[in-house]
């Protein structure tokens, strides 16, 4: 392909043959979204993009705007999440149709885990194998027959998706757990008007600020018995946690307590927290903690993070818990690769955005598959989350392909594998050489379902491999992100 | 409020305090100490600041006797993250305190608080090592009058204002006590020394100095105050900001206005601290001529009884 120019000494840009590049198309012709982002780059000079990049770097370091990376020195484990200058710019066409087929899968999802806690009348047409999800850890028995507020399980998703080759958004998967990330979309989007207000003035860009104002009013619509002035927090296990920023942000942004569970006890079914003033009740609660550190009295006997009696309190109806426990049971990726099906069974309809082909290793055909194909294929763990535990089979010595088989084979239930799709490129400003360069990228959007009304953020993560060549986006794996601009017209 | 946050909020104020009299107190006694015309100079300058910044009595020698060890000091004081009492384990122990609130601090207060611990954390060795603490110091004053000025400027009046304002003034109470024991301790050894007036005259200076008050003393003062003087200033003066009575004073009614206990409970920490200011408000020199030495150890000691007092009856988590 024909080396771009965009601006010395940023020129020559190149983007990688065969690969989808976000900004240029297939002729190396800017796209005609990306016309005037790329023209207002090119009026900076080298040293202003640098000064620029050092700025936003510098900013977000002094603002705190950090993650934890688990490591044995607790003081080196904290690092800005590197953020990129240029705006992945999405059409408001391309945008629509991904916010339909978002909106279509929570729905999908609520419904499939109101059947699993229920009648599973899923299973019993064995649209999907029981065993499946029986085996699955996230699957919650202390949740069978109890119905949460408005039979909503799934209150705050992050679906991650890519954009493949062949033009299409592709679901990688759903986090229907604890998904992370929106305080980096919205933290990134400051950076952007502060550093770039022409940039913007130039764009007709659709707002992302009104998301703590839609999770809150969310949460409050949530709250037991439809109370007028519900006493809402969010349960962080910590400051020592990954994404503690997130969970102190959120609580700002909202105005509401961010509380630890030694702060909160339950009395009589009710959950109270510790204030100088004594005992507050407490009614919904956005737990960024998982099921199993939630409850020591029904999950993990040694939990130090969560309230003792919760579970009892949540099964009475006296507080609500976003999201529900036992909502990993629709995130195992083993079960992602149904989705589909999981669509039409519940609402009648082909799902608007698509599915990878996904092997199951638990499968006795898929599984020989797998090992006879595995340098072609992403190999990932069914119940792991931050990047951790994915094999690139192409990527892979000879010698890590065997010893990835001979783990695949002890525990075929924990594996699922995937063709190696092109995640699409996108200019990136890289420091090492102080140019713009092609890396892969992928797209976390953040879905909130609430009774009256489910909002998609209009914008979301846009997570970069900054390795040259990397597929992995993962913060804690090295990844960067970008601002993401939805164009209104 | 979270009794949790709470917590943090009145650490918050006390750690911010704590470094930044710590920090002046070494720079200004240094300072004061390299044309003192008496020998072991560096040695006593530094026993003074080891004895005021906590450390034990039977370490002080160790650090203190030998050559450099004004280098051997201040790296101890000021930049050894294992030792708990320097300004970099206070720094860090600032921003903890802060993280743990975060979400009941301004986006402009964390800020600085963030900035403060990096520029601690970043300060380049070779350059303290190269000019001693003269300006980290002056960067621990200016960072403090920062973060001081978000927090009456940034946040709500409300009780977690109130609650970093009670840390600061009962810690303020804490370490200027302590640097009127340590001071109280270096003239008590100078005059067994028969040694000139001046030397005298340059301690009450620097005494005033650890605590920003020389300038506004000599306003009062219309000359250069005696010991007795300087000692009246830092401890009974009921407009000057770094007193003992007027942090108490403001202490007590930051309490109150937290209204979180009874007041008339004789253990409840209002009561015990709304005594202690009123004592002090009717306290004169005459109080503390004779031994002002263990006039300032007695209330240390009842104002962390009643520091203790706080955190049991309200910020217990």
């Amino acid at each position: 392909m024909e080396e771009i120019h965009s601006t010395d000494p940023f020129s020559p840009y190149t983007p990688d043959i065969g690969k989808l590049d976000e900004c240029f198309d297939e002729n190396g012709q800017i796209r005609p979204h990306y016309q005037r982002t790329f023209d207002f780059f090119s009026g900076l000079s080298a040293a202003q993009i640098e000064s620029l990049h050092g700025f936003t770097q510098n900013s977000f370091f002094n603002q705190g705007i950090t993650f934890n990376v688990y490591s044995d020195n607790p003081e080196g484990s904290e690092r800005i999440f590197p953020f990129d200058l240029i705006p992945r710019v999405v059409p408001l066409k391309e945008w629509d149709e991904l916010e339909a087929g978002l909106v279509q899968r929570n729905r999908a999802i609520n419904l499939f885990l109101y059947d699993l806690y229920h009648e599973k009348k899923i299973l019993k047409d064995k649209v999907l194998p029981a065993d499946l999800i029986f085996s699955c850890p996230f699957y919650k028995k202390e949740m069978l027959d109890f119905r949460p507020v408005d039979g909503i399980y799934v209150h705050i998703s992050g679906t991650d998706l890519i954009k493949n080759a062949d033009g299409y958004y592709y679901v990688l998967e759903d986090n229907l757990r604890c998904p992370s990330g929106v305080s980096y979309v919205l933290s990134n989007r400051q950076a952007m008007k502060r550093l770039l207000p022409a940039l913007f003035l130039d764009h007709e860009v659709q707002a992302v600020q009104d998301y703590p104002e839609a999770l809150s009013m969310m949460m409050r619509e949530m709250a037991p018995n439809r109370m007028d002035d519900p006493m809402c927090v969010i349960l962080t296990p910590g400051m020592f946690n990954s994404a503690y920023y997130e969970h102190s942000f959120l609580a700002l942004s909202m105005g509401i307590e961010l509380v630890e569970g030694r702060d909160l006890f339950v009395e009589q079914n009710q959950v109270f927290m510790k204030t100088t003033h004594g005992a507050k009740r407490v009614d919904v609660i956005y737990r960024r903690i998982d099921d199993d550190y939630l409850d020591p009295m029904v999950f993990r006997e040694d939990s130090m993070l969560g309230i003792p009696g919760i579970m009892s309190a949540y099964r009475a109806g006296k507080v609500n818990i976003l999201n529900a426990p036992g909502t990993g049971a629709a995130d195992d990726k083993a079960i992602y690769a149904y989705m589909p099906q999981i669509i039409k069974y519940y609402l009648g309809e082909d799902a608007i955005l698509k599915n990878v082909p996904t092997y199951h290793c638990s499968n006795p055909s898929d599984l020989k598959f797998v090992l006879e194909n595995l340098a072609e294929l992403v190999v990932k763990p069914v119940d792991e989350s931050g990047g951790y535990g994915v094999v690139i089979g192409n990527r892979c010595t000879r010698e890590e392909l065997e010893e990835n088989k001979a783990r695949i084979m002890a525990s075929p239930r924990k594996y699922i594998a995937q063709p190696i799709l092109s995640l699409s490129m996108h200019p990136t400003f890289i420091d090492e050489t102080l140019a713009f360069e092609p890396r892969h990228i992928d797209l976390r959007t953040f879905t909130l379902t609430g009774s009256s009304a489910t909002h998609v953020l209009k914008g979301g993560l846009s997570r970069v491999a900054l390795r040259r060549g990397s597929l992995i986006v993962n913060s804690s794996q090295g990844g960067g992100s970008k601002d993401t601009w939805v164009l209104s017209a | 409020m979270l009794s949790r946050i709470g917590n943090y909020l009145f650490w918050l104020g006390r750690y911010i305090e704590r470094a930044e009299h710590i920090s002046r107190y070494a720079r200004v006694q240094y300072i004061a100490s390299v044309d003192m015309p008496m020998a072991r100079r560096r040695e006593f300058a530094m026993e003074s600041i080891l004895m005021m910044a906590g450390f034990n009595d039977k370490d002080i020698p160790a650090l203190v006797e030998g050559p450099g060890c004004e280098q051997r000091v201040f790296s101890q004081l000021f930049l050894n993250p294992k030792e708990s009492i320097s300004i970099i384990s206070t720094v860090t122990s600032v921003r903890e305190n802060a993280r743990g609130a975060r979400d009941a601090l301004s986006s402009e207060l964390w800020e600085s608080i963030n900035k403060f611990y990096h520029a601690i954390r970043q300060y380049p060795a070779d350059q303290f090592s190269a000019e001693g603490p003269f300006t980290l110091s002056r960067h621990v004053d200016d960072y403090s009058a920062v973060i001081k000025g978000y927090i009456d400027n940034s946040l709500l009046h409300d009780n977690g204002w109130a609650l970093v304002s009670l840390g600061l003034h009962m810690e303020r109470a804490v370490q200027i006590l302590r640097i009127l024991i340590s001071k109280n301790s270096d003239l008590d050894r100078l005059q067994q020394s028969d040694l000139p007036g001046a030397i005298i005259s340059s301690q009450v200076s620097s005494l005033l100095r650890s605590a920003e008050a020389f300038d506004m003393s000599r306003r009062y003062y219309r000359t250069l105050p005696t010991l007795i003087d300087a000692f009246d200033f830092l401890l009974l003066h009921d407009s000057f900001p770094k007193s003992i009575q007027f942090n108490l004073t403001h202490a007590s009614v930051l309490l109150k206005k937290l209204g979180m206990g009874n007041t008339t409970d004789r253990r409840s920490p209002e009561f015990m601290l709304s005594r202690l200011a009123t004592r002090f408000e009717h306290s004169t020199t005459d109080d503390f001529r004779e031994d002002p030495g263990a006039f300032c150890e007695e209330n240390l000691k009842a104002v962390l009884e009643i520091c203790g007092q706080i955190e049991m009856t309200y910020l217990k988590f």
